[in-house]
C-alpha cells in the first residue's frame, strides 16, 4: 500500500483525533557517557575499560533511554522491535 | 559455531547478553548491519549444489563466515550508511539496494533467530496481534479500530462508565509544528470528546479496564518472567509509560491459563522471545494490552539476570 504524503501546509491544519491527545515531551539532552566497543569483548566499555554494565549510569540507561524511547510510542525503530 | 548479534554499537541490553555468552565460552560475533557497506565487506555465493548462501563477512575487527552462525540474536540493527558524499536520489536507490541484498542476505541465514525480523514485524500489527491473542485463548478488553465517529461514539457510549482507552496503533512517534517529538500515551476518552477529525485516519479504541495492576511479562524461549507494575503517580495508572519514576516492581506468578495462551501466542507467530503488557483486574483477571516481539527487558532489576540467562540458553543451544 502507498500512501501519498505530498502534503501542503494548511491553517487552520486539519489533524486527526490521535493527535489531539499527544503531549509535549521534555527534551532530553542525555550526556552520554564516553564509551569505546571492545574489540575483543564485543561490548561498550568506559574509559580504562570497564564494561558498562557495570557501570552505575547503565541503570538509567535501561530505566529510561531504552525503554521510553525503544518501547513505547516514542520508538522510532520499532520496526527492528517492536518496542 | 557462533552466535551473531545484529545490533547497533551502543545497546547496553545486548551487552548483558554478549557479556553473558563470553563468560560461557561461546564464540559471539556482533555486528550492526549500519556498517553496510563503508565499513563491511561481503561475497556471498551459491549455486545449485548448496542449500543457503556462502559468504564471509569482512568487518573492521573481525570476520565471519555465515556457515559457522548458531543463532542470531536481533535487537537494535541499523540501517545501512551510505557514503555521505552520495546524492539523495542515488543514495535511496542504494539504500535499498543494500537493505534488499545484505540485509536478505542474513535473513536467509537458516538459523535459530530471537526473533526473525520478519515475524517480529508481523507481531507487530496490532489487529493482527490482537486476534492471535484471542485465539490463544487470552483475554484482550473489547476493541474497535475505526475512522467512522459514529461508530467510536456508540463503542464508547456502551462501555460501562461511557470511557474507553484511546491507544495508537503504529510506532512512529508524532511531532508538532516545529518537529519537536511529542509523546502518545494511553488516554481516557468519552464519547462528547469524539468528533469529525475521527475520519482522517485509523484510531484505535478498547474497553477501559480497571487496574489493580499492570504486569510486564517476559517470554525467552519456554521461560516466562513476570513482574507486577505498581503504579505511584496519576500519570502512571493510566500509562505505566508516562512516568517510569513513580514505578515498583514486583515478581509474580503467571496463572497457567495465561502461560497456556503465551505460549500459543508465540507459537502462532514462531516467536522465540516477546515481551507481553498485561493489566490485571482487582478480581485478579488478566487482560493482553500489548505485544513487543522485540520489547525491551532491561527495566526490571530483578528480571535482568535471569532473562540475560534464558537468551544466552537459547542462542548457545540453538534449539526451541
Amino acid at each position: 500500500m502507498t500512501l501519498t504524503m505530498d502534503r501542503a501546509q494548511t491553517r487552520p491544519a486539519v489533524r486527526p483525533f490521535g493527535l489531539s491527545k499527544a503531549v509535549p515531551v521534555a527534551d532530553e539532552k542525555l550526556i552520554p557517557p564516553t564509551l569505546r566497543l571492545c574489540p575483543k569483548r564485543q561490548i561498550s566499555v568506559a574509559e580504562g575499560g570497564t564494561p558498562f554494565i557495570s557501570e552505575p549510569s547503565m541503570k538509567s540507561q535501561f530505566e529510561t533511554t531504552s525503554q521510553t524511547r525503544e518501547d513505547s510510542q516514542l520508538a522510532d525503530d520499532k520496526d527492528n522491535d517492536t518496542d | 559455531m557462533t552466535v551473531l548479534v545484529l545490533t547497533r554499537p551502543q545497546d547496553a541490553t545486548a551487552d548483558l547478553v554478549i557479556a553473558e555468552l563470553n563468560s560461557r565460552g561461546v564464540p559471539v560475533h556482533r555486528l550492526d548491519p549500519g556498517d553496510f557497506p563503508e565499513a563491511l565487506m561481503v561475497a556471498a555465493r551459491i549455486d545449485s549444489d548448496r542449500t543457503s548462501w556462502s559468504s564471509v563477512l569482512r568487518g573492521q575487527h573481525r570476520d565471519v563466515s555465515l556457515a559457522d552462525v548458531r543463532s542470531v540474536y536481533y535487537r537494535r540493527p541499523g540501517t545501512p550508511r551510505l557514503h555521505p558524499e552520495m546524492p539523495e536520489q542515488d543514495a535511496r536507490w542504494a539504500q535499498a539496494e543494500a537493505q534488499a541484498g545484505f540485509g536478505g542476505l542474513l535473513y536467509s541465514l537458516p538459523c535459530l533467530w530471537v526473533n526473525h525480523p520478519h515475524r517480529n514485524r508481523w507481531a507487530s500489527y496490532p489487529p493482527v496481534a490482537v486476534a492471535a491473542a484471542v485465539r490463544s485463548g487470552l483475554s484482550v478488553p473489547r476493541t474497535l479500530i475505526t475512522n467512522d465517529p459514529a461508530e467510536a461514539r456508540a463503542f464508547v457510549s456502551a462501555l460501562p462508565g461511557q470511557v474507553a482507552a484511546y491507544k495508537a496503533l503504529g510506532t512512529v512517534h508524532p511531532s508538532d509544528q516545529d518537529d519537536r517529538p511529542q509523546a502518545l500515551w494511553t488516554t481516557q476518552v468519552r464519547p462528547g470528546e469524539i468528533d469529525e477529525s475521527v475520519r482522517r485516519t485509523a484510531h484505535q479504541f478498547q474497553e477501559w479496564v480497571d487496574k489493580a495492576y499492570e504486569v510486564r511479562l517476559t517470554a525467552a524461549g519456554h521461560h516466562l518472567f513476570a513482574a507486577e507494575i505498581h503504579a505511584g503517580s496519576d500519570a502512571s495508572r493510566i500509562d505505566f509509560r508516562a512516568d517510569y519514576d513513580s514505578l515498583t516492581y514486583k515478581l509474580c506468578h503467571v496463572p497457567e491459563a495465561t502461560a497456556r495462551g503465551v505460549r500459543a501466542l508465540m507459537d502462532a507467530f514462531g516467536l522465540r522471545y516477546v515481551a507481553l503488557d498485561f493489566l490485571v483486574n482487582p478480581q485478579g483477571r488478566w487482560y493482553l494490552i500489548d505485544v513487543n516481539p522485540n520489547g525491551q527487558w532491561g527495566f526490571i532489576p530483578d528480571l535482568r539476570t535471569p532473562i540475560t540467562r534464558a537468551l544466552a540458553d537459547l542462542l548457545e543451544r540453538a534449539h526451541p
